[in-house]
């Protein structure tokens, strides 16, 4: 054989400016990052290849993908999986988990306020044009009273380290953010891959998530009753996150449903079609955008929704997660003013920091951003999936030039953030472990009480140097461990 | 938990396309075979091919003639058609992988190469040689794909739309193929280049469906119209024949809810299928008979679509 065993040397990993995960300087593991990096360094590149192979296996024979649009057809992946862990410490995690769901109370707060007498722009702690110029408010959720006053029941946050050892919140997913059944699966990949690790550790298991969503989808139903019929909607088999929707049915034991198998009837509740007959509906957990879901309320063409159902929703009729309208808070520079949503409305200090974002719209940031495109992350204020993102440092003159333009020709749809460098942890490229970029985005729900995984979906940008850790632009993804400290 | 219309729809239809697949495959195999024992007749054997499938109206307006090439080009590589083989295996495949959930995953796996192969070899077969070869490949898919239907799948509503499928499929193919008999039996729409081969075209018929053994078996003396048409028409223990898809149709009719419709058609068509006399009706009237069975066959796919899929009343 020409790879012979060609064991891992910590002192050998490569440093790079970021901070790293799991190895300290010197190659010193961090704890409790002690047992994985000793065990590790017992396997040659040969057996790490063997275990690849086997997760990779794994994925095929559990059939866990993700659809990606290309060349006009649509195309089923296998989920890209690293097979090495991304751990963190218990301490830290508690500290997270309060911050979240501080985060997530806010929010909803927030957004119930919008909708009804709007305290927090005649307190002027946020400026109402900011909100209303973004173009998530929807006059057609004015109003509404949804149960316990939540809104956005599941949000996915995107956390990222920086150089200095804080998680900073990127971000906050309010609209339909996916992932968390990747989170459960990397968990039992791990499983197969390294059942010895899991023994040696003691480590906080996330298959709990698919029981919480339904006690908090279960806690909005508007009949009270034992067994509240819970529906997910689904965009269809073509959506990219298709296999999510089925797995998390699948797991709550709840149908999976598309817009036409579901209609409202003359009493303004809504219904699916079984060969039972009419089965009427409580809840419906949407992974459809609001602009789809009734095409009587918003989009007329939209084959995908129900129509009537705003109606529904409306007269309290069914429940809907998230609640239609949530996307007014899921904003990038609404996301700037989280920390003082949560001193206005809370009266708490903000556990968790924001990463410093500047406005565009604001002339005298403006000013600096447009000085400093060379140091700063740009971002359009409107977009998901890290599409139409200039990270300054990298780009090319060219780049550069564009994105000013875009600037000066639309400043309400542009922030800029300094560059977080983004941690690294160990990722198995070829047969060498190389320091791959890391983010995390865990899943916090809210409904009668609140909930947050342990850890949650960590994504790791699979080409050496480069922070772009979304899956359906070649990133792949860690199980995440929770261990205590 | 209540199983949603549309999956259910589209599990009935699933069926239907790969039942048709199989049956066509075979179709087109007996022909071929056959044409080499009567050369004479050869264009309009491959003529009734096409009116067994009932693409008479759609191949003529492509086609001026009924030819060997042209018909197999058609029957089994044609995807703008419904009537070929690769059309249904390409809907079968469309209708499984929105159902994936509730089929066993070998079954979808099954389908889902199927229709990918067939994509791929389809336009080599349609030369004689190698032909047989693959319409033998795709039987003998469809016919592992029903047996792990049938050894893995709970008989609960998903496996009794399947089942639905199945049955109405096969009892409107049977009822298609005994047709096409007709122009043998002389009923009035006799081909004299056909009707010097009578006994061979009647095995011909038989071996179509399967049924050449399990007619050897049950029926004695040779092979004539009224005694084919008897086995076709009203044997219930041969899964082909008429009474015997209509006995499952009423067994599964029997377990779903809210039947009252259906199975009340359905009946009505047991007696009348049993009450048939085959002897008389080759005499004359068999086509008139079968073309009012087709209809009520028709019928009976629209009540179970109203009844399930479409949830009037």
């Amino acid at each position: 054989m020409a790879q012979t065993a060609l064991h891992i040397d910590w002192r050998a990993y490569p440093r790079t400016a970021a901070l790293d995960e799991l190895v300290g300087p010197g190659g010193r593991a961090r704890p409790p990052a002690g047992a994985l990096l000793n065990f590790l360094k017992r396997l040659d590149g040969a057996e790490l290849h063997n275990r690849r192979k086997a997760a990779e296996q794994a994925v095929r024979a559990l059939g866990i993908t993700f659809t990606v649009y290309s060349d006009g057809a649509n195309i089923d992946r296998q989920w890209p999986f690293d097979i090495i862990p991304r751990i963190l410490r218990a301490s830290e995690w508690r500290k997270v988990e309060a911050g979240l769901a501080q985060r997530l109370r806010a929010l909803n707060c927030f957004i119930d306020d919008v909708y009804h007498r709007q305290h927090i722009f005649r307190d002027r702690v946020i400026p109402a044009e900011v909100v209303m110029a973004a173009g998530n408010y929807r006059d057609a959720c004015a109003g509404v009273r949804p149960a316990h006053g939540v809104w956005a029941h599941i949000c996915g946050s995107d956390l990222v380290r920086d150089s200095d050892g804080q998680l900073y919140v990127l971000e906050d997913n309010l609209r339909v953010p996916s992932g968390v059944s990747y989170m459960i699966e990397n968990r039992r990949l791990t499983k197969r891959v390294f059942p010895e690790l899991l023994e040696a550790y003691q480590v906080t298991p996330v298959g709990e998530y698919p029981a919480q969503l339904f006690d908090t989808l279960a806690s909005i139903s508007p009949r009270r009753s034992e067994t509240p019929e819970i529906v997910v909607l689904t965009p269809g088999i073509y959506n990219s996150a298709y296999f999510e929707h089925a797995f998390l049915a699948q797991q709550m034991g709840a149908e999976l449903v598309e817009g036409g198998d579901l209609e409202v009837g003359d009493d303004d509740c809504v219904y699916m079609r079984t060969v039972r007959g009419l089965v009427r509906v409580d809840v419906i957990y949407r992974r459809v955008d609001d602009a789809f879901l009734d095409p009587e309320c918003f989009r007329k063409d939209s084959l995908l929704g129900v129509p009537g159902l705003m109606r529904a929703w409306r007269l309290g009729k069914v429940a809907i997660a998230n609640a239609p309208g949530t996307g007014v808070a899921d904003d990038k520079v609404v996301y700037a003013y989280v920390p003082d949503m949560i001193r206005y409305y809370l009266s708490e200090e903000p556990l968790l920091p924001n990463v410093p974002t500047y406005f565009c719209h604001d002339p005298l940031q403006r000013q600096h951003v447009l000085q400093n495109l060379d140091k700063l992350v740009v971002k359009p204020t409107n977009e998901s999936g890290g599409y139409g993102i200039l990270i300054g440092p990298t780009a090319s003159r060219a780049a550069r030039a564009a994105c000013a333009e875009a600037i000066r020709a639309n400043p309400r749809g542009h922030v800029a953030q300094p560059v977080v460098s983004l941690s690294t942890a160990p990722t198995l490229l070829g047969r060498e472990l190389v320091p791959c970029h890391v983010d995390l985005r865990p899943f916090c729900l809210q409904g009668a009480s609140s909930y947050v995984t342990a850890g949650g979906l960590t994504r790791v940008a699979m080409r050496k140097g480069s922070l772009v850790v979304n899956s359906s632009q070649g990133g792949g993804s860690k199980d995440t461990w929770v261990v205590a400290d | 938990m209540a199983m949603l219309s549309r999956v259910a729809e589209r599990l009935y239809w699933l069926a239907r396309y790969v039942e048709r697949a199989e049956n066509t495959a075979r179709l087109v195999g007996v022909n071929a075979q056959l044409l080499l024992d009567m050369p004479e007749a050869v264009n309009a054997l491959w003529e009734s091919l096409i009116e067994i499938l009932g693409a008479h109206e759609d191949f003529f307006a492509q086609h001026g003639k009924a030819t060997e090439r042209s018909v197999v080009r058609y029957v089994l590589a044609d995807q703008t058609t419904q009537a070929s083989i690769a059309s249904a295996l390409r809907l079968a495949r469309e209708n499984a992988r929105t159902v994936r959930e509730v089929l066993p995953s070998e079954a979808w796996e099954l389908i889902n190469q199927l229709q990918m192969e067939v994509q791929e070899t389809a336009e080599h077969a349609l030369a004689r040689r190698g032909r047989q070869a693959f319409l033998d490949r795709v039987v003998q898919q469809c016919q592992q794909f029903s047996g792990m239907i049938m050894t893995t799948m709970s008989r609960r509503e998903p496996f009794h739309f399947v089942n639905l499928g199945w049955a109405v499929e096969r009892a409107d193919m049977t009822s298609r193929i005994l047709d096409v008999g007709c122009t043998y039996a002389g009923g009035g729409r006799g081909n004299h280049a056909l009707l010097d081969h009578e006994s061979v075209l009647w095995m011909n018929v038989l071996l179509s469906l399967s049924a050449y053994q399990m007619y050897r078996q049950q029926m004695r003396g040779r092979v004539e119209g009224r005694s084919v048409v008897g086995f076709l028409l009203q044997d219930t223990a041969f899964p082909h024949a008429i009474a015997c898809c209509l006995d499952t149709l009423e067994a599964t009719l029997g377990a779903l809810p809210r039947n009252g419709a259906p199975l009340r058609l359905n009946r009505a068509l047991v007696k009348q299928v049993a009450g048939a006399d085959p002897s008389a009706l080759v005499a004359s009237g068999l086509h008139e008979f079968l073309d009012q069975l087709q209809g009520e066959l028709g019928r009976l796919h629209g009540l179970i679509q109203s009844t399930w899929f479409r949830l009037a009343g």
